[in-house]
């Protein structure tokens, strides 16, 4: 194959995941080939340059935030927290000089989740049931009837 | 342990999402949201999966779901087929680019290889920064990368190909910019 | 640029070593013509399948239209004379008559509140390939891959001349098709008469609004329920609603609102405000709706939306894709 068709190969192998028998198939090809040693080259170079590449570091304010919400939240163990001690975790930590994130505006808009340990849950799962019942018993406002036609297979060629 | 990973992972989080947004105030957002959604779902955390991908996998569930938000004109999201991926061709700037390959190896070697590189990358399509976020800045591993981005290991490997091709592309012409002393 | 041209656009930019191969057109613009309506109007056979049961047959008819949306009728013939369900809209409003119960239901034709087009967009990752024939006429088949992996896909096969879905399917997270619908014997470029997508006056039949009770039997629901029921003000096309039934749970009742179209059921529930949602075992995963946060799960023959609204508990479940599900939950006010 040309060049071009050892290009997947050549990065697979920069990033030391090819087999060892890809692997020696890159090498033996690379040595031969100038225009692919140097594709390789500036892979792995690229590779290594960005590996090293400065970024920024997130916001001091926003990771004190997630702090001190991880703290609460390890604090409470695993039962979750309440809606009230989420909503004042929120608005005393990590809401965002620049006004409402629109995580926390979701949020305030009451997720399904929002725990209230007093009430009894009412299971999705008699939704469920019901749901069924209906569509098997009385899909219709009339009873239509299922088609007395079989359906026949359609031919998909693949023209 | 939460507190642990967020600071260890807070920053590498933010850099992942800036990489993705590439604006600081979207980038907080999206870090933030994520996190509410890690403590919310923290009950439901199997201590067996890597806490680390676990994490990115919602963040980029958390940025698809805001990519209407983000990026409504161009509708790309991280798992779609990037077109050429199946090896329906090569594109003809390849070919072009062969040619110069030796100038980019010596831009590589410069002092200001990274301001380059930083130019390139932040040129590339969504998908193709992404996934190279993953690969050469965060390190990660096809299969890991796989379980992030939801894509087939084949898909995997070509993609982030692909997206090597693309960079360098975006070299070549940062060469032919310093030899025009741009 | 009309629809049918949209179809067969084919990518500018294809380099001359693609011309080997054959030049499909822009997935995106094939769905947004399909999700848009006819262009032509036709006359079709129509099956309709739900999971395994057996199909349902109906005799569809469309005109498209310049001001607004498509005018359709689609009828079921009954087991015996006397019996069917037919509905009509003509773009503005929407009528069904049941036979049988003698029922009318009349309202208007709402558009759904963000382009359905759009919403899919952002809800599947959406493929073209040549989808062979259908009702004897070449398609494009169009692969809707679902974001979400507990949401529904869908798979769409498209006329390549004029841009009408021939076949569509609701396809589960375990591959299964939960709804089926297939034409069969299309004509196109046939003449209705506009009368046909009109209301028909019917002697002595009860009527009912299209997408909710009157206010009698709202208010009798409410007090029954312990607290006023929502209805949606979108619905796809050729749905009605059918009644309601209170589920009695422990202290509380849930308000369960049935719809259906002939062939298709979806049911609305709510639960009194503050309730909590006990999800069980179920697999599901978050996703966003415009008015917030909200979860996404299926059955094994239909998908689940569920949201909170207010105090609200809100769920519903049909065999439809997350844009269809998402576009009924936000019009509930």
């Amino acid at each position: 194959m040309g060049c071009e068709g050892w290009t997947d190969l050549l990065s697979a192998y920069a990033d030391r995941e090819t087999s060892p028998e890809e692997s020696a198939q890159v090498e033996a090809h690379a040595a031969g080939c100038r225009s692919c040693g140097r594709r390789l080259a500036i892979m792995a170079k690229s590779k290594e340059v960005l590996s090293r590449l400065p970024l920024p570091e997130a916001p001091r304010d926003l990771k004190e935030a997630l702090l001190r919400q991880a703290a609460r939240v390890e604090g409470q163990g695993r039962t979750g927290l309440s809606f009230a001690e989420r909503l004042a975790a929120w608005l005393s930590g990590s809401a965002p000089r620049y006004g409402l994130a629109f995580g926390l505006a979701a949020f305030l808009l009451v997720g399904l989740w929002i725990e209230r340990r007093q009430d009894e849950p009412v299971p999705l799962d008699l939704m469920l049931s019901a749901h069924r019942q209906y569509a098997e018993t009385a899909v219709s406002p009339a009873s239509v009837p299922a088609g007395a036609d079989e359906e026949l297979e359609e031919e998909e060629g693949d023209e | 342990m939460l507190q642990r990973f967020v600071e260890e992972f807070s920053d590498s989080a933010f850099q992942f999402a800036y990489r993705l947004c590439e604006d600081a105030e979207q980038s907080r957002e999206l870090v933030q949201e994520a996190f509410y959604r890690l403590f919310k779902s923290w009950d439901r955390y199997d201590s067996s999966q890597p806490l680390e991908k676990w994490f990115l996998v919602i963040l980029k569930n958390v940025y698809i779901d805001h990519s209407k938000k983000f990026d409504r004109k161009h509708m790309v999201s991280l798992d779609m087929p990037v077109r050429h991926e199946d090896g329906e061709g090569v594109p003809i700037s390849e070919t072009i680019a062969d040619g110069r390959d030796g100038e980019v190896l010596d831009l590589l070697e410069k002092r200001e290889a990274s301001g380059h590189l930083e130019a390139a990358l932040a040129a590339l399509s969504r998908e193709h920064r992404a996934i190279l976020t993953l690969c050469d800045i965060q390190g990660m591993g096809y299969e890991e990368i796989s379980g992030v981005l939801g894509l087939p290991l084949g898909t995997v490997r070509s993609r982030v190909s692909r997206a090597r091709t693309a960079l360098r592309e975006g070299l070549v012409k940062r060469t032919g910019m310093v030899a025009y002393g741009l | 640029m009309s629809r049918a041209a949209a179809c067969l656009i084919l990518l500018a930019s294809s380099p001359a070593w693609a011309a080997a191969k054959p030049a499909l057109p822009e997935a995106a613009q094939v769905l947004e013509a399909a999700l848009a309506g006819p262009a032509v109007s036709f006359e079709a056979t129509a099956y309709v399948k739900l999971g395994k049961a057996r199909s349902k047959k109906a005799m569809v008819r469309c005109s498209p239209s310049s001001e607004h949306a498509a005018s359709c009728r689609r009828e079921f013939p009954g087991a015996k004379a006397g019996a069917g369900f037919i509905t009509a809209t003509d773009g503005a409003k929407e009528w069904a008559f049941d036979k049988a119960l003698n029922r009318v239901w009349e309202g208007p034709a709402s558009a759904p509140s963000r382009s359905l087009a759009q919403e899919a967009q952002a809800r599947y990752r959406v493929s073209l390939s040549t989808g062979g024939k259908v009702a004897g006429r070449l398609t494009w088949r169009l692969e809707l891959q679902p974001r979400s992996p507990a949401a529904l896909g869908r798979r769409l096969w498209v006329d390549r001349e004029h841009g009408l879905i021939l076949k569509d399917e609701a396809v589960l997270p375990d591959g299964k098709v939960a709804l089926r619908t297939r034409f069969s014997k299309v004509t196109f470029g046939v003449r209705h008469d506009p009368a046909l997508f009109r209301p028909e006056p019917v002697a002595g039949a009860g009527r009912s609004g299209r997408l909710s009770p009157g206010p009698e039997e709202t208010a009798r629901i409410g007090s029954e329920a312990g607290f006023e029921p929502r209805f949606p003000s979108w619905l796809p096309s050729g749905f009605v609603f059918a009644g309601a039934d209170l589920l009695p749970y422990k202290d509380k009742k849930i308000v369960h609102c049935r719809y259906s179209d002939g062939a298709v059921a979806l049911s609305l529930f709510q639960s009194p405000p503050r309730a909590k949602l006990d999800l069980g075992a179920k697999e599901r995963r978050e996703v966003r709706l415009a008015s917030g946060l909200g979860f996404v799960s299926w059955t094994e023959d239909a998908g689940v939306l569920g949201w909170s609204s207010g105090e609200t508990r809100l769920v519903l479940v049909a065999p439809m894709g997350l844009e269809t599900l998402s576009a009924v939950a936000e019009s509930v006010r």
